[in-house]
């Protein structure tokens, strides 16, 4: 082709670019904000698992962690070695603490720990007794930088580096609970200084261990200090010994287990709930960019084959000169192909810029800081994927288009065949007029259909996730009745500390539930007279469970479904009889002699032991209360910390959540309004390239007598009952969707409920498409007014 | 219907063309007028005009003692609505409507439309009701676009060359439902056409060239359509 061809051929697309400039540039907006959406969601999302990746390569993210009750004998770890595995000490000291002002809790761990290491952001690791490096979402919510200070045990330390550790994906002072990173922090210190502290506080010393498999299998190491059993001698937890010797002398077969916790890095949620948030990130990122570029690309395609309708004769002309068919289709794709590479382009910018402000996880959990740039990969997809998708669904429409014989496009007519034959005698003129409109262009009503689904599913996204955070929030404030939860590893059955309630917790897994985070649930047996569980047990069995709302969620379960729970030796099948309005927690309640049932004869025999040699489990003499190890209050009670497991409190419980919730108002807000753009944009080129096709059946109505007002309520008042009904239809379908999409999301997150679309985001989803489609045909109306009555007489020879 | 000094043209500076000049004729309620002339001699242009579809530069139009000149495009609206019916040469029937449903599209705009069935078993439509305009003859489309333009029950019935797109046979046909239907219904039939032949059923023949009338006169013994002789 020479030069001149080419600038005529340039000069054609321009040309044809000015005369509809508007839809172009329309459907270039769509793009866009469609593609600047997904690709800030899908850098950010794979900003944060390249992070998790470098922080857990980096710093040596063990495989999995081993908690005792005090160190790993020489021994032991030389059995655990002798496996192939590497094992080390990676432990911590929870200690008072004060930052900026704010009373705290401390976890001091090793800055030399060889496995699970910390990352640095900024700084470097401490060297000298008064210096610590601090986990960054602390620093981040107290502002803190390299060379401030902030108080731990009562000595100032400065800070030397901003940091994350590995196995902190999220920030919580217990695995599984969600944390405020304002009260607790993370501070990693040189060896000294760290000794110093556990020796201070030595039965605060958790002992934990990170274990690297290196050929070994996690149940090898598993097996081999399971068998391991406390010597209550070296126990700093007094009460060890004081169990163990009770038990003794009771004449009671009770030993320790060494090993109180054992957790693969694929089990804990502090790893797995950032990555879990990413990965479902992207898979509905993936989704809604599919939904939308196939959008674009069949909008696309109808503009192609109206600008090929309006050149019929052209084409015919050209094409009675001898222009091949494949000179005819590289032209009419040029614009669309143009098109699409700027939008795409423009949505690769766009999401460059948005993606550090969609960072959400960013700011609830702690892991490396990682730049925020598109990957090679999202931006080659962000560019090839419309491209590819525009070109062939457009190859295909403007082929087909194309196909009609030489003479037939040489004729000039009016856009549009036969209609379908379906007989409308008997309804009303104007229902009859509208339906035949439909039925005509049945592709833009599906499209425009296509898009208002599209936007209601980012809405219903966007509403109903904020919505099920306030509501779950609001429930969780009325639920929480009890203001500290303890549950207790030696529970002093002489009798309920004073102003507590107590329970028999007994957290088990959920069989079957592979691939959710955190999959446990707890056992919980409360008296009938409790003030904080509205459940009525007494009528319960032993298989049979009333479980909380949040269970029912989590997993999928009703009344009349079995549900199958094991404790790494032993399962139990429960039948779950009901579902109580409780959806804070994953509990399933029974009874209080229902859940000791489940618990370790050896536990009920020890806790007994120390309360009252010789009283059997059960039992209610010799003052003995029955055993118990949880208790509810409405506020502090004073219990000795060497007896607790954990004391959580209300605030505690809700705070993470609500941290969550205005996270998300970004995301909502970005998502609204976005979606909001689309529908507009989609309304429009849809309804203005209608109204476009029907210029000569618009001026035939006016010719005939029709007023401009007649006009619109027959060719666009249509497009208000398609909106309403796209509306209707897309509302229940998307919270199915979103529902399945929100279990996922929220399987880590300590929230019970469903996804909730409340009757207001039904409504405000309602107004806003309506408010769409009021803007869209003020703006089309303008268009009918603008036909010229005598368009009508061009159709001449 | 009487049309005082009507002129009208289009462009401006060197291309400007002057389409109609000082054009001035009236037309008897109830008579067939026809108005002849050439490609490009200005007769569509002044049919639009008389129709309301175009505003000439100067003159009057009257139709039955309205002035329908000078007029808003609303008004103009009111008065095609009220008076005139159109008949095109390319039919110009909505593509996806059946039929009765675009003789209904005139229909709807009256409140007392003729009966849709006694028009369509007039017209030979009955059994083509349901069909689509691509599924008819180009004879069954005109007669469908006649009935269209006379269901309103208007009192002027504007036909722009309604046999330029048929045969001569069909043409013929054509011609003589519009006798009969004239016949029937009595409107003021105004046809344009550049067939000399049409002219001879005529009851006033209107010769336009180059935008002037060249000659105006009444036909005292028109014939009827049958009789025509092509």
């Amino acid at each position: 082709m020479n030069r001149d061809a080419v600038a005529l051929g340039l000069r054609r697309q321009w040309r044809g670019f000015r005369s509809t400039w508007a839809r172009w540039t329309a459907i270039a907006v769509l793009l866009t904000v469609g593609l600047g959406v997904v690709v800030g969601l899908l850098t950010s999302a794979s900003a944060t698992l390249g992070a998790l990746e470098r922080g857990a390569r980096e710093g040596q993210l063990a495989d999995g962690m081993v908690v005792t009750e005090i160190p790993l004998t020489e021994q032991q770890v030389a059995d655990v070695e002798a496996l192939g595995a590497r094992i080390v000490p990676t432990p911590f000291v929870d200690v008072p603490g004060r930052t900026a002002g704010t009373d705290t809790t401390v976890r001091v761990l090793r800055a030399d720990q060889a496995l699970s290491r910390p990352t640095l952001d900024a700084g470097v690791l401490p060297s000298a007794d008064d210096e610590g490096m601090v986990e960054k979402l602390h620093a981040r919510v107290h502002g803190l930088g390299v060379g401030d200070t902030l108080a731990v045990d009562g000595r100032t330390l400065r800070i030397t580096g901003i940091g994350s550790l590995p196995d902190y994906a999220s920030v919580t002072p217990h695995v599984g609970q969600s944390g405020d990173p304002e009260l607790f922090a993370l501070v990693m210190v040189a060896p000294d200084a760290f000794e110093e502290v556990a020796a201070a506080h030595p039965r605060a010393v958790s002992w934990v261990y990170g274990y690297a498999l290196e050929g070994a299998t996690h149940e090898q190491v598993r097996r081999l200090l399971g068998e391991a059993t406390l010597d209550p001698a070296r126990a700093s937890n007094p009460y060890v010994a004081v169990a163990t010797d009770a038990a003794r002398a009771a004449g009671l077969p009770v030993s320790y287990p060494a090993v109180s916790l054992f957790l693969p890095a694929d089990d804990n949620p502090r790893i797995n709930g950032a990555i879990s948030d990413a990965r479902t990130t992207m898979a509905v990122t993936l989704v809604t960019t599919v939904l939308v570029l196939l959008l674009v690309a069949y909008v696309l395609a109808e503009f192609s084959r109206d600008r090929i309708v309006r050149d019929s004769v052209v084409i015919g002309t050209q094409s009675a000169h001898g222009t091949s068919e494949r000179a005819l289709l590289a032209h009419y794709l040029v614009l669309p192909l143009a098109v699409t590479l700027a939008g795409s382009l423009l949505g690769l910018l766009l999401g460059r810029a948005l993606a550090p402000f969609l960072g959400l996880v960013t700011d609830y959990y702690s892991f490396p800081a990682a730049p925020v740039e598109p990957t090679p990969l999202v931006a080659l997809l962000s560019i090839v994927t419309p491209v590819t998708l525009v070109t062939a669904v457009n190859a295909l429409v403007i082929r087909a288009a194309l196909g009609r014989p030489t003479q037939e496009l040489l004729r000039p007519q009016p856009a549009g065949g036969p209609g379908l034959p379906v007989r409308l005698d008997r309804l009303p003129f104007v229902s009859m007029f509208r339906l035949r409109q439909a039925l005509r262009t049945p592709g833009s009503y599906l499209l425009i259909a296509a898009g208002t689904f599209l936007c209601i599913l980012l809405l219903v996204f966007g509403l109903g996730m904020r919505s099920s955070m306030d509501t779950y929030l609001t429930r969780a404030e009325d639920e929480l009745l009890f203001h500290d939860f303890y549950t207790l590893r030696f529970p002093d059955l002489a009798a309920v500390p004073p102003g507590g309630h107590e329970a028999v917790a007994v957290p088990l897994r959920v069989v079957g539930a592979d691939g959710l985070p955190g999959e446990s649930l707890t056992v919980l047996g409360v008296p009938a007279d409790n003030p904080y569980f509205a459940v009525d047990v007494d009528a319960l069995g032993a298989q049979e469970l009333v479980i909380s709302r949040a269970a029912a969620h989590k997993y999928r379960l009703g009344a009349g479904d079995t549900l199958t729970l094991h404790d790494g030796e032993l399962s139990w099948a429960f039948d779950v009889v009901g579902v109580s309005d409780y959806t804070t927690s994953a509990f399933g309640f029974t009874t209080p002699e229902h859940a000791r049932a489940l618990v370790d004869p050896a536990v009920l025999l020890a806790a007994r032991s120390m309360a009252g040699a010789g009283a059997r489990p059960g039992a209610d003499d010799d003052g003995v209360v029955p055993y118990y190890n949880a208790v509810f209050s409405d506020q502090p009670l004073d219990i000795d910390p060497d007896r607790l497991v954990s004391h959580s409190t209300r605030e505690e419980m809700l705070g993470g959540v609500e941290k969550f919730n205005a996270l998300l108002s970004r995301i909502v807000a970005l998502v609204s309004w976005s979606s909001m753009l689309i529908m507009v944009v989609v309304l429009y080129v849809l309804v203005r390239l209608v109204v476009a096709r029907q210029w000569y059946s618009i001026s035939l109505l006016k010719a005939l007598g029709y007023s401009d007002r007649e006009v619109g309520r027959l060719y666009l008042d249509n497009y208000l009952w398609l909106v309403a009904a796209s509306v209707a239809i897309a509302v229940p379908t998307s919270v199915a969707i979103m529902g399945e999409v929100w279990r996922l999301m929220t399987a880590h997150l300590p929230i019970g409920i469903p996804f909730l679309v409340t009757p207001g985001d039904v409504a405000l989803m309602a107004g806003l498409a309506l408010g769409a489609y009021a803007v869209v045909r003020v703006a089309t109306a303008r268009d009918t007014r603008t036909v010229p009555v005598t368009e009508v007489l061009k159709f001449r020879e | 219907m009487r049309v005082e000094g009507l002129s009208r043209h289009f462009g401006a500076g060197e291309s400007r063309v002057e389409v109609l000049h000082d054009v001035t004729f009236s037309v008897a309620r109830g008579a067939r007028c026809v108005i002849v002339g050439a490609s490009g001699s200005g007769k569509s242009t002044l049919l639009n005009a008389i129709g309301g579809l175009d505003a000439p530069d100067a003159g009057t139009i009257h139709v039955a003692g309205e002035q329908v000149t000078g007029r808003s495009p609303r008004e103009l609206t009111r008065y095609r609505r009220a008076h005139v019916g159109f008949v095109f040469q390319f039919y110009n029937l909505v593509p996806d409507l059946t039929v009765t449903e675009n003789i209904q599209v005139t229909a709807q705009l009256v409140r007392r439309p003729l009966d849709i069935d006694e028009l369509l078993e007039h017209l030979g439509l009955t059994q083509h009701r349901h069909k689509f305009p691509a599924q008819l003859s180009g004879g069954q489309q005109q007669r469908c676009a006649i009935a269209r333009a006379l269901v309103k029950g208007s009192d002027l019935l504007l036909a722009d060359e309604p046999t330029g797109a048929l045969d001569r046979h069909t043409s013929q046909q054509m011609l003589e439902v519009l006798d009969d239907v004239h016949r029937r219904y009595g409107a003021t039939l105004v046809m344009v056409t550049h067939n000399e032949a049409i002219t001879a059923l005529a009851d006033q023949v209107i010769e336009l060239r180059d935008g002037r009338i060249v000659r105006d006169r009444l036909n005292p013994h028109p014939l009827a359509a049958r009789d025509l002789d092509w």
